[in-house]
């Protein structure tokens, strides 16, 4: 390769490559030598600056390589990305063998006879479509909710910001006037890890009763009446792809709940022997979402755990568990987690609103035998 | 085969080739590049377990010049993925094979990227370069897989016995029982012979295949007694293979998960035939990954690589005449490693391999090629080293390491 024209090649490449910083190599590519792909698929080309006549007879892989990751890390002793060189008038292109990876960083090096090659890296955008910000869930997804309700979880189809919640979350009752005080607004905003679901929590101050807010305002709902939490739209997504629709979940208010849950009060299905059907208990309230799917245990006559699966059924009243296995044996218990609290908070040892006169309650009862049926004759 | 005559061969395809250029080329389609398989005239064949079928193209080449000396390509993984266009990570390599003529190294590969998974074979000169091969310059063809597994059926979770089935343990049971449609491939006297999984009820099968293709397979179910688990077993496919004469015949040598080696006489794989597998030893748990024949001195051995114990070199010689066994020919009950009869058979001997062999393949008459996982770094490289003694230095550390000091004589 002929020293001047390599340089002279350098110079027109590296002037470009000088006048705009690594961080705006998309207007770089606007303009001329390197054109930098914005799609999987696009290949990477090279334009021959004015002036190069013996640019035709230079390798493709002399002028230009890429490779993977940044510049910073480029590129001796890494191997080129694998692919195919093409001319087109004064342009050579670079067509990768596969398509280029969105988010990941490329190095194309611009090899010329300078001392140093020029580099520029670039990065394909995603262009998955973005997702629709929307509310999935809300639970307890019951329409009948006890006034002394503790907690909705809503759940959303992407992570979406922060510190925008209480901008567009409301309790709504039937003239459609808003209650600014029924939840409480901390600081931090009580989300998942991934920000898909967030824990409103009614002020507790509005729940137990003669405590301050309670008396100053009252409950912030009342049994016998219709009420709705209202999402207004517009909420953005974690990543601002996409802003919240309009969301709203009715539900009429029921007497509190002021007794803890009573395991003796559930209605049970007993599976049948060497079947893989579903154990069910039908609960005698509506429990926490989370908290339920974890908190019962079903447990064989010598003490080992059951390997099975959980669904929770309607207004999280109902707990389904099927086996890995068939069931064996003459009876399994259920033990339940005494910390695993209803709707309204309360538990099986306390309840969330307890006089400070009330005794000190019995340890509560917290396992439940379910005889398995012998179906052998039917099935 | 020898060289010299599959390099007039490879001559052929290349002229063959050059006239057929023009020729409608089918669309490739190649979903899966997994288990790879060379004829001695520079065929390769690919097994594809995501389509269900296996590819045959002509890799015409000229003989290598180059001698074959020990080297390594450190970081094989790293440099693959950086071929491809890809961090390290989302690429996994399938298999390698080693070109007949050329000596250059065949891997293949899956890469993932933007959410899709695509085949891709890269070779290794003997100078230690990378490069893609272009399979859609190739001529090829294919065969499609009768009876080939559904793509719902995925493996049972299960957990080790007395510990129950951990989080550790759940993702496998996402991932579909096809992935063992094929296992291994061998090519013998013009058929492919493929051990894999198929989809009725009798799972371990070997299908039978002549090439050129002629849209035909035999297809014979297999069962074994497998001696650690003391129970016949027809579904977990054959792991790795070979054919050897032993006794006067053909006989596929076939390697399982945990790990019985069976003999399978040729003449019994016919479509249709429900095979019942001679059990002749028995190397102890863990799962075999390669089975490579080779030479020590005159005498014909088998390398058996596993992924959880030492490779074993296997006298081909003991084959013949070995004792088959059945269920009652041992107590009853389960075996593992420790147990009075174990390893049982005419297994060889443990030899010494420095970090983990994850696919390797002979490469000319006297060394091996290995994808090896060091034992100290973790790094995957490709190391060529020879068939007598199959290992880097690295990372030893013994007398002959540290320098001899010039006053102190040995005590004896």
């Amino acid at each position: 390769m002929d020293r001047a024209l390599c340089k002279s090649l350098a110079r027109s490449v590296a002037t470009v490559l000088l006048v705009w910083p690594m961080s705006r190599s998309h207007a770089l590519a606007e303009d001329s030598l390197i054109g930098l792909p914005t799609h999987a698929d696009d290949p990477i080309t090279l334009r021959a600056a004015d002036g190069i006549a013996a640019w035709q007879t230079l390798e493709g892989d002399d002028l230009l390589q890429v490779f993977v990751g940044s510049s910073e890390r480029c590129c001796e002793g890494k191997v080129p990305i694998a692919g195919r060189y093409g001319r087109e008038g004064d342009a050579l292109t670079f067509t990768p063998a596969f398509p280029l990876v969105a988010g990941q960083a490329y190095t194309a090096r611009i090899q010329a006879a300078g001392p140093e090659p020029d580099q520029v890296t670039f990065a394909i955008p995603f262009t998955t479509p973005a997702v629709d910000a929307v509310v999935t869930d809300v639970f307890p997804s019951g329409d009948v909710l006890p006034e002394n309700l503790l907690r909705f979880y809503v759940h959303f189809s992407v992570p979406m910001a922060p510190h925008a919640a209480f901008d567009h979350i409301q309790l709504l009752d039937a003239s459609g006037s808003a209650d600014q005080a029924a939840f409480m607004r901390f600081k931090q905003e009580l989300w998942n890890e991934d920000r898909t679901r967030l824990t409103v929590l009614f002020d507790p101050g509005r729940i137990k009763r003669e405590v301050a807010t309670n008396v100053e305002l009252g409950p912030a709902i009342e049994a016998g009446k219709p009420y709705r939490i209202a999402i207004a739209g517009g909420w953005p997504s974690a990543d601002g792809r996409s802003t919240l629709a309009d969301f709203s979940k009715s539900f009429t208010a029921s007497s509190a709940l002021r007794e803890r849950p009573d395991v003796q009060r559930w209605q049970v299905t007993s599976p049948c022997r060497d079947s893989r059907d579903a154990l069910e208990l039908v609960l005698d309230r509506p429990f926490d979402r989370h908290r339920l799917e974890g908190a019962l245990r079903v447990v064989t006559g010598d003490g080992h755990n059951v390997a099975g699966t959980v669904q929770i059924g309607t207004d999280e009243r109902v707990w389904r568990f099927t086996p890995d296995q068939a069931w064996t044996g003459h009876e399994v218990r259920v033990v339940v987690d005494s910390r695993l609290e209803d709707v309204a908070g309360n538990n099986f040892r306390d309840l969330l609103d307890q006089p400070l006169t009330e005794e000190r309650r019995d340890e509560p009862t917290t396992e439940l035998s379910v005889p398995l049926r012998n179906c052998g004759e039917q099935r | 085969m020898s060289h010299l005559t599959s390099l007039a061969t490879a001559l052929l395809a290349g002229a063959l080739m050059t006239d057929t250029t023009h020729a409608e080329q089918p669309t490739l389609g190649l979903q899966f590049a997994g288990a790879l398989e060379f004829a001695d005239d520079g065929t390769l064949f690919v097994g594809d377990n995501y389509r269900g079928a296996v590819y045959a193209f002509e890799i015409p080449a000229e003989a290598s010049t180059t001698e074959i000396q020990p080297s390594s390509v450190l970081n094989i993984d790293t440099r693959i993925a950086e071929l491809l266009g890809v961090g390290v990570g989302a690429i996994e390599i399938n298999d390698i094979a080693t070109h007949p003529i050329s000596d250059d190294i065949y891997i293949s590969v899956t890469r993932i990227g933007n959410f899709a998974s695509q085949p891709a074979i890269v070779t290794v000169s003997p100078d230690n370069r990378l490069q893609l091969l272009d399979m859609s310059a190739l001529t090829f063809t294919k065969q499609e897989l009768n009876a080939f597994p559904d793509a719902q059926t995925t493996f049972t979770v299960r957990g080790a016995r007395r510990v129950g089935i951990l989080p550790r343990d759940q993702a496998k049971g996402s991932v579909a029982v096809r992935s063992l449609a094929i296992m291994d491939m061998e090519f013998y006297d013009g058929e492919l012979f493929v051990a894999g999984v198929a989809h009725d009820d009798f799972q371990s099968s070997l299908r039978r295949i002549a090439y050129p293709f002629e849209g035909s397979q035999s297809l014979a179910s297999v069962d074994m007694y497998h001696i650690v688990h003391d129970q016949y077993e027809s579904r977990a496919p054959i792991r790795a293979m070979s054919v050897q004469q032993v006794d006067g015949k053909a006989q596929l040598v076939a390697a399982y998960t945990c790990s019985p080696v069976v003999l399978i006489p040729l003449e019994d794989i016919e479509d249709g035939a429900q095979i019942s597998a001679s059990t002749i030893m028995d190397m102890g748990n863990g799962q075999p990954l390669d089975m490579v024949p080779f030479q020590m001195g005159d005498e014909p051995m088998l390398f058996v690589t596993n992924h959880s114990r030492s490779p074993r070199v296997i006298p081909v010689a003991g084959l013949s005449g070995a004792r088959v066994v059945t269920d009652e020919d041992f107590e009853r009950g389960p075996k593992l490693d420790m147990h009075p009869v174990m390893p049982f058979g005419p297994v060889g001997k443990h030899v010494m391999f420095d970090g983990v062999s994850l696919h390797i393949a002979r490469l000319g008459d006297s060394h091996f090629a290995s994808v090896t996982r060091d034992a100290y770094t973790g790094t995957l490289n490709l190391d060529i080293n020879p068939t007598f003694f199959p290992n880097r230095m690295h990372n030893f550390f013994a007398e002959s390491d540290i320098p001899a000091s010039n006053n102190a004589e040995p005590r004896r």
